[in-house]
């Protein structure tokens, strides 16, 4: 180009450009920001949780918090059921739980007017229950090879007598009670639930690192993520929330104490997992029923801790762990995460029964704000009532149910009668899109098409097939720890600097296009829709 | 570790030399235990003194015991000291087995004729008047949450397109095909169960077992089925025959499926346990079966010979179910029972592969089913139904398309009979 039409380019650029005033009356300094190595790393996280929380549709949401790991990310896997010995502290720090002892379980419900109902719905629906007791007694069972196969603690009978005792209180309730009829029944629902827990020691490995690099980051806590995977017997949905069981007054007169358990998780047994870390309360995003009423699980393997007496705190363990999970991936599907607090409260209701011994929780959701400082420093914490573990029958004889317990029947009674109301002056999905919540509602067909396929494959969390690389074990001796071949071409990652597991999940080619499916003819590759 | 290629360039002669030079230049030194010991006291006896007196021993080697049982049981060998070995052959009919003679061949078995084009005429009446005109968006609601929404991923059969064989798919990840049913049955179910009045009258059951054997023609046909689920009442159903189809029988012929046996395509063997299961013992005073729920999972039953299950085939292994569960019902309730019963047993039979459904009934008039002359059992069904026509993700929206609230109404009217 000439030098004078350079000059012109130059003061047509200058013309569009130069509208902003370049002198004002006040000064205005920019903020002056914290230079610490922990404030810049702050801001930088925020950088990527705001990403997260103006994506508009749900499913690139969830699928956002994998991208920066094509590999999964390392987190601590909780089982549904694989109760740790003494890990009450445990499961309490890392739910922020406040488990409520001066209020008992059925009080809440007296409060709310449904004790009075209770009775004569009692007597109506107490004999059904008897001869579904004693019915699933006397049945001859096939082999179940149909449905997915749990092992040891497989629990055949005490599964179905819930689901037998849940079909009656429906059956007989739905008439007057019409949430009963329109509530979603889910039979061992698929409960995938992850959030992050900081203030945690670290281990010594990176303590070992820390040393070396001499960054002033030694001894301060990490933050740790957390995977539970559950399989409940049974789980009630509803359209809408029911109501909290304390409000925001009431949870500061309760002297709320979170118990601290800074420890590693792998103190208590518990292993690692690498995996894209899911939230899945059941169902997929779209199905209208996204409140919780209540949920069974097993609690078979209770009968098998002779050795070490925590009869009083493994149910709470397992309660607390699963309630706080299910709440957590509901709430995830309103457009909250681990990064972005819930704004409203969201309370269930838990059973954990193996058939004969029942023990009813209720727990309300105030807060899932975890990560890093907020493990602490968090004002609210969630609240658990529950009750102690009680006997609805001695045994069957002669057909008949021996030493059948009313007041067990009573609570589950609450439970189902608890009705669910609309929340008014709340907003309930704050983050999501106005319009365009869903995948679903995306009106660009090959975008929805695409993110549909990758976000469940994503979610299916099938094994890759290739792994990523590893060190060998001659290279560490021979390459990292005593550098004996100072000849060799310096070709593998770690001999370049890169490290494998942080590959992000769309470091990929996309896939490859056939000539004839191709719309334009140069373009070789798909376009790819990643968030 | 592996020596790969890479690793054996590595000159390892080099560090055995420096270890040898090492632990050659070595010095014992002198550590402070013998000193600290003296100091405070304790007595140090030296190690050989103590050892000098024990004897080596020698281990004596037992000897193997001649018939050591192995760690891991070998399996059984199946001849006749095996102790389920049966002298006579008997004719298994298992909960996934199709006969290759389809409806035909399974009429001759249970010595069973339709009286009638569709279901008895009281049942027609009652899904008439049926009107569950406010359930329609609750099942849908239902069919959108066991065929789309549940989260379950498992590997799903590889997808074939007959025009294209050599193509391959990629895998697809869903719900499986037990769970699939299991679910929208359970919900049909639960809304029936709501919706009627009477709803303390019935208790469904899952997976019960019936094991029934019958004699036919000097044959032993034995049954071993699983009633996905059953819906169990306190009393018995009453006849669904009238008069006039009572009469019918005698006019009606069973079918001829020659040159085909009536036990063809029926697992044979010698090793089975001849026994009477009935869902549920008599402790429970709910023991009759009112409508038994069993389904059609694509990949549980499949032909012998690897053809394409047939609509016949299917409605066969319908009609052999509820004629199963009704001898199992006669035979606790009458005993062991050789001619005619005291008064028909009837069992009304659902079968589903969730979306295509198979309304039939059974009624077991007698249990003499040799021969083709004489008392026969009844046999009504409809044809075949549709759900609807597609439920999936279509272009990434969950769609249901194409309901039939048809379905619904048959489903209505047999669960509250």
């Amino acid at each position: 180009m000439s030098v004078l039409r350079m000059r012109c380019h130059c003061v047509k650029f200058i013309r569009r450009f130069s509208v902003l005033p370049e002198y004002t009356e006040k000064p205005e300094y920019p903020p002056i920001l914290d230079l610490s190595r922990d404030a810049v790393k702050k801001r930088n996280d925020e950088v990527w949780h705001n990403k997260i929380k103006n994506l508009e549709i749900l499913e690139e949401k969830l699928m956002e918090v994998n991208m920066p790991r094509y590999y999964g990310w390392p987190c601590i896997g909780l089982y549904e059921g694989k109760v740790p010995y003494g890990s009450l502290q445990f499961a309490q720090y890392i739910t922020r739980t406040f488990i409520v002892t001066q209020q008992e379980l059925p009080m809440l419900y007296q409060a709310a007017g449904i004790v009075d109902l209770c009775a004569p719905i009692l007597d109506h629906v107490k004999n059904s229950i008897k001869e579904a007791i004693v019915l699933e007694h006397a049945v001859e069972r096939s082999p179940s090879g149909e449905l997915e196969d749990n092992g040891d603690d497989v629990n055949e009978l005490g599964d179905a007598i819930v689901h037998q005792i849940n079909r009656v209180i429906i059956s007989s309730l739905s008439a007057d009670f019409p949430h009963l009829q329109t509530c979603q029944v889910d039979h061992f629902p698929r409960i995938e639930s992850f959030w992050i827990v900081g203030g945690i020691d670290p281990p010594k490995r990176l303590e070992k690192i820390r040393k070396t690099s001499n960054n002033g980051d030694l001894g301060k806590p990490v933050d740790v993520k957390f995977q539970y995977l559950g399989r409940p017997i049974a789980q009630l949905r509803h359209e809408l929330p029911l109501q909290p069981a304390a409000i925001e007054s009431e949870i500061q007169k309760i002297e709320s104490n979170v118990p601290e358990f800074h420890y590693d998780p792998r103190v208590l047994g518990i292993d690692k997992l690498q995996r894209h870390v899911t939230n899945i309360p059941g169902f997929w995003p779209g199905d209208k029923s996204e409140f919780p009423l209540m949920s069974f699980h097993s609690s078979k393997y209770l009968a098998n801790r002779s050795s070490f007496d925590d009869s009083e705190a493994a149910p709470y363990v397992h309660a607390v762990l699963a309630s706080f999970a299910w709440l957590q991936a509901l709430a995830c599907y309103k457009g909250f995460s681990t990064f972005q607090d819930v704004t409203y409260p969201l309370l269930t209701q838990t059973v954990l029964t193996d058939g004969q011994y029942w023990s009813f929780y209720v727990y309300q959701l105030n807060t899932m704000l975890l990560h890093s400082s907020h493990a602490t420093e968090n004002q609210k914490c969630n609240l658990c009532w529950g009750t102690k573990k009680l006997k609805l029958f001695d045994k069957i004889e002669n057909g008949k149910v021996v030493g059948f317990n009313e007041e067990v029947l009573k609570i589950l009674l609450y439970f189902y009668l608890n009705v669910p109301h609309v929340r008014s002056g709340v907003e309930l999905k704050p983050y999501l899109g106005v319009n365009n919540r869903y995948i679903a509602d995306i009106p660009e067909k090959d975008k929805r098409v695409w993110l549909e396929k990758h976000f469940k494959h994503m979610y299916s969390n099938r094994p890759r097939k290739l792994l990523a690389d590893e060190l060998y074990h001659w290279e560490k001796i021979y390459k990292v720890d005593h550098k004996t071949r100072p000849q060799e071409p310096r070709r593998r990652p770690f001999e370049l600097g890169q490290v494998p597991l942080e590959r992000r999940y769309d470091d990929h080619t996309p896939a490859y296009v056939r000539k004839s499916e191709r719309t334009v003819k140069w373009k070789k590759f798909e376009k790819t829709y990643y968030p | 570790m592996r020596l790969t290629h890479s690793l054996w360039k590595q000159h390892l002669g080099r560090m055995a030399k420096k270890n040898w030079k090492a632990h050659g230049k070595k010095v014992i030194q002198e550590s402070d235990e013998l000193k600290n010991l003296e100091q405070l006291g304790l007595p140090v006896i030296d190690i050989n003194e103590v050892v000098k007196d024990m004897k080596i021993v020698e281990r004596v080697k037992e000897e193997e015991p001649k018939d050591l049982k192995h760690w891991v049981e070998p399996p059984p060998v199946m001849n006749n000291l095996h102790p389920l070995y049966k002298a006579r052959q008997c004719y298994m009919h298992k909960n996934n087995t199709v006969l290759i003679g389809g409806l035909d061949q399974a009429k001759i078995i249970a010595k069973a004729v339709e009286v009638k084009d569709g279901l008895p005429k009281m049942l027609e009446e009652k899904i008439e008047q049926l009107n569950v005109a406010d359930m329609h968006k609750l099942v849908k609601r239902s069919i959108l949450a066991s065929h789309v929404f549940d989260a379950q991923q498992v590997k799903l059969p590889k997808l074939h397109d007959p025009s294209r064989p050599a193509w391959q798919f990629p895998r697809v990840y869903g719900i499986s095909d037990q769970r699939r049913n299991y679910l929208l049955c359970e919900k049909l179910v639960q809304l029936s169960n709501s919706w009627s009045q009477k709803s303390s009258a019935l208790f469904a059951v899952n997976n019960g077992r019936c094991v029934v054997p019958i004699e036919k023609e000097g044959d032993l046909i034995q049954f071993d089925l699983t009633l996905n689920m059953a819906l169990l009442s306190s009393v018995p159903h009453e006849k669904f025959s009238s008069q006039e189809e009572e009469e019918n029988i005698y006019k009606i012929d069973l079918p001829d499926i020659y040159p085909l046996k009536h036990t063809v395509s029926c697992e044979k063997t010698h090793f089975y346990e001849s026994k009477d299961i009935f869902p549920v013992n008599k402790f429970s005073k709910f023991s009759h079966l009112h409508t038994i729920i069993i389904h059609h999972n694509e990949t549980q039953i499949k032909n012998l010979h690897e053809t394409k299950v047939l609509e016949g085939q299917l409605v066969g292994r319908c009609l052999l179910h509820g004629f199963a569960a009704a001898v199992s019902q006669a035979r606790q309730l009458f005993g062991e029972v050789e001619k005619e019963l005291p008064f028909p047993v009837s069992i009304q039979c659902i079968q589903t592969d969730g979306r295509l459904f198979d309304f039939s009934i059974f009624q077991l008039n007698t249990l003499d089913l040799n021969g083709s002359e004489g008392m026969k059992n009844m046999f009504w069904v409809l044809p075949r139904l549709e759900l609807f026509s597609l439920c999936a993700y279509d272009e990434g929206r969950p769609t249901l398309q194409g309901y039939n609230p048809e379905v619904l109404k048959n489903f209505m009217a047999f669960c509250t009979h």
